[in-house]
């Protein structure tokens, strides 16, 4: 089982590395790209500013530097879609990134693109991205017919759909999330702009909710007015744990929100190839203490301890007994159902379910 | 030619529509959300062009089933009912599926065997794919099953904050091109596709416009009034009722809430010029209602001459 780190730095590569990063995925959008197609149309997922190398020499430097130490990088084309126009400017780059920059391998959403790839005789691996939403067998096994090394599992899958995905298709590389930057929507069926300059995500924009029953459409009123509207405070609760619980971080440097620590010997059980950690934006400072804690409940787990045993390290390293307790942080919240009691977080009172 | 279907999610709409005094007519009232140059706002009634095209006698076909959710895929008798209310009423009939984890495939695949029987009575029973899952499982086990590429496999953007900024005349060409086209402008896509039988596109219509670029072997079809922005196997409303621990995830139940209620959303403190917007979530999805420029822009044909199927849906498809 091997830790994923973003990167769009070269310095990374070193420190990330030290902190226990077995491979590395970035992204680039060059200069002729934006000169072409405008700021607001992109290479990949993530926006253009902090995301990407900008320029394929820095990012040609970071994989000198990775295969230097015994690392892949993979570089990630996952835009939801590219239209013909845009593969006329985008394949001969990633022709140039496979080739003379030596990237180890593409990180794609399009079916389209990896068909364009394989026309064109492209043997390095292509990992099929989240957006993809491969979240049945049947759907992994179409990608791997299309020639896809490695799956990365939506992240609306619950640990047993995961392990029966796995256990049905043991020859093709699994991927799983495991750290930072869920997202309240499938991603991939999310046609928004993902992060506009200035703009919140569609998910965490303020909405003002009118709840109508459907017949008549008239606004809900009395009792059933007042239970929609501590549903909808729940909501937003759950929306500010997604967000990072509000951006916020532990005493010790480690952002807060979506979180998969607990999670990490059920998937190591499962048979889960590549535990991916979110954030190619992120600072450095975020990026290394994401991997120091991923690596260290990895270790844990590989050197034999029980489940029990690296959840508890888990939420040590974590250090929000309450934030963990309310089940809403976990990326895998299935993975509660081995005991761990389930609090309220404003309300301590009160307890929801014990399970 | 263009032809005219028709979308209905459950077998009451269905039935409802069908079964109106011989032969099926458009419904008059629809959900209150389109502009009042389609709609008269006191009454709900269709009016001026749009009920103009929407003539009973182009409607050829009658989609049936929902693209968002796998709880609310139809069950075999409703499924058997539904073809054959479409049958007496001598429309084609399209079964919608939504995208599906592996429970939903199983599901799938016990329609799909029901929906082979019935293949032998009636032509043309399409499936509308939107999960490449149920795409290889009918080219697998269902290949007398004419595969649809839904509105869900094109990933063009559907943000209603930002796209009807894309649309003016500062946009770099190819830029705004790029919003407003899709993979299928792409020949190696195409060919995969046509070799693995899918020979319909569709799409949603988009605030920025719709280019689209005939390739002349693929049909193409535009679903209005309604587009969609965003969905998930977390269903809020879903989680209505539910223990708050509980709440917000993609494997609990729900008490089909879809059913019942619908959130209108506004963002009228917005610091951005688009404090009007209107969007409407059902269940775990968000829909943004047509305005009267895009709903001509297809109607009129502005959007491709290729595109000959208009996909109405009545109500909100869930």
């Amino acid at each position: 089982m091997r830790i994923l780190a973003p990167l769009s730095q070269v310095r990374e590569v070193e420190v990330l590395s030290r902190c226990g990063a077995d491979e590395f995925y970035t992204g680039v959008m060059p200069q002729e790209w934006i000169d072409r197609f405008s700021a607001a149309v992109w290479t990949n997922r993530r926006g253009p500013l902090t995301a990407n190398f900008s320029r394929v020499s820095d990012l040609r430097q970071a994989v000198r530097i990775a295969h230097e130490l015994g690392k892949e990088v993979f570089v990630a084309f996952n835009a939801p879609y590219y239209t013909s126009r845009q593969l006329d400017l985008l394949v001969p780059i990633i022709e140039d990134l496979l080739g003379e920059v030596d990237a180890d391998g593409l990180i794609i959403s399009d079916l389209g693109l990896m068909l364009v790839l394989k026309e064109r005789g492209v043997r390095k691996p292509l990992i099929v991205s989240t957006l993809a939403v491969a979240h049945n067998v049947e759907s992994v096994l179409f990608f791997r017919e299309i020639g896809a090394r490695r799956v990365i599992l939506p992240r609306q899958l619950s640990l047993s759909e995961i392990a029966a995905i796995r256990s049905r298709i043991p020859d093709m590389e699994i991927e799983a999330f495991i750290l930072n930057d869920t997202c309240v929507f499938e991603e991939g069926h999310c046609h928004t702009q993902h992060n506009v300059p200035g703009m919140e995500s569609f998910c965490y924009t303020p909405w003002d909710y009118e709840v109508l029953s459907n017949g008549g459409l008239r606004s809900v009123d009395g009792d059933l007015e007042r239970s929609w509207i501590a549903h909808l405070e729940d909501y937003r609760e759950w929306l500010w744990y997604c967000k990072d619980c509000g951006y916020s971080m532990t005493i010790r440097g480690l952002t807060n929100g979506a979180c998969g620590l607990c999670a990490i010997h059920r998937l190591h059980q499962a048979g889960i190839d590549v535990l991916k950690i979110v954030g190619r934006e992120s600072s450095i400072d975020r990026k290394a203490k994401s991997v120091v804690v991923v690596r260290r409940v990895l270790d844990m787990v590989l050197s034999g301890a029980t489940e029990d045993e690296a959840q508890g390290e888990a939420r040590r390293l974590r250090d929000t007994p309450d934030l963990c307790d309310s089940g809403y942080m976990c990326y895998y919240r299935d993975v509660l159902a081995g005991g761990i009691r389930i609090k309220v977080r404003h309300e301590p009172s009160k307890v929801d379910a014990e399970r | 030619m263009r032809s005219w279907s028709i979308l209905f999610p459950d077998l009451e709409g269905l039935e409802g529509f069908l079964c109106s005094k011989g032969r099926p007519s458009i419904p008059e009232t629809l959900d209150p959300w389109l502009e009042p140059p389609f709609v008269d706002a006191a009454s709900g009634r269709l009016k001026g062009l749009f009920k103009e095209r929407l003539l009973p006698e182009k409607l050829e076909r009658a989609y049936f089933g929902v693209e968002f959710c796998q709880r609310l895929i139809p069950d075999g008798d409703s499924l058997r009912k539904a073809i054959s209310l479409v049958r007496e009423a001598r429309l084609s009939f399209s079964f919608v599926t939504p995208p599906v984890t592996d429970s939903g495939i199983e599901e799938l695949r016990s329609r799909f065997t029901l929906l082979e029987r019935e293949s032998g009575c009636s032509n043309g029973i399409e499936v509308v794919v939107n999960d490449w899952g149920t795409l290889r499982l009918l080219r697998k086990e269902f290949p007398g099953l004419q595969p649809v590429f839904g509105r869900m496999m094109n990933k063009m953007i559907r943000d209603p904050r930002v796209t009807p900024y894309y649309a003016t005349s500062k946009a770099p060409p190819d830029g705004l091109l790029a919003v407003q086209q899709s993979s299928l402008s792409n020949p190696a896509f195409q060919r995969a596709l046509l070799e693995w039988g899918v020979g319909r596109h569709e799409f949603d219509n988009l605030i920025q416009g719709l280019r689209l670029e005939p390739d002349g072997a693929s049909a193409l079809s535009v679903y209005i009034p309604y587009g969609y922005v965003a969905t998930g196997r977390v269903c809020m409303p879903g989680s209505f009722g539910l223990p708050k621990a509980l709440k917000f995830t993609e494997y609990m139940g729900c008490q089909k809430e879809c059913q019942s209620y619908t959130l209108r959303l506004r963002n009228t403190e917005s610091p951005f010029t688009n404090r009007d917007l209107e969007l409407i979530q059902r269940g775990n999805t968000i829909f943004y209602p047509h305005t009267l420029a895009m709903l001509e822009a297809v109607l009129e044909g502005e959007s491709s001459s290729a595109v000959d199927r208009i996909v109405y849906q009545p109500n909100l498809p869930m």
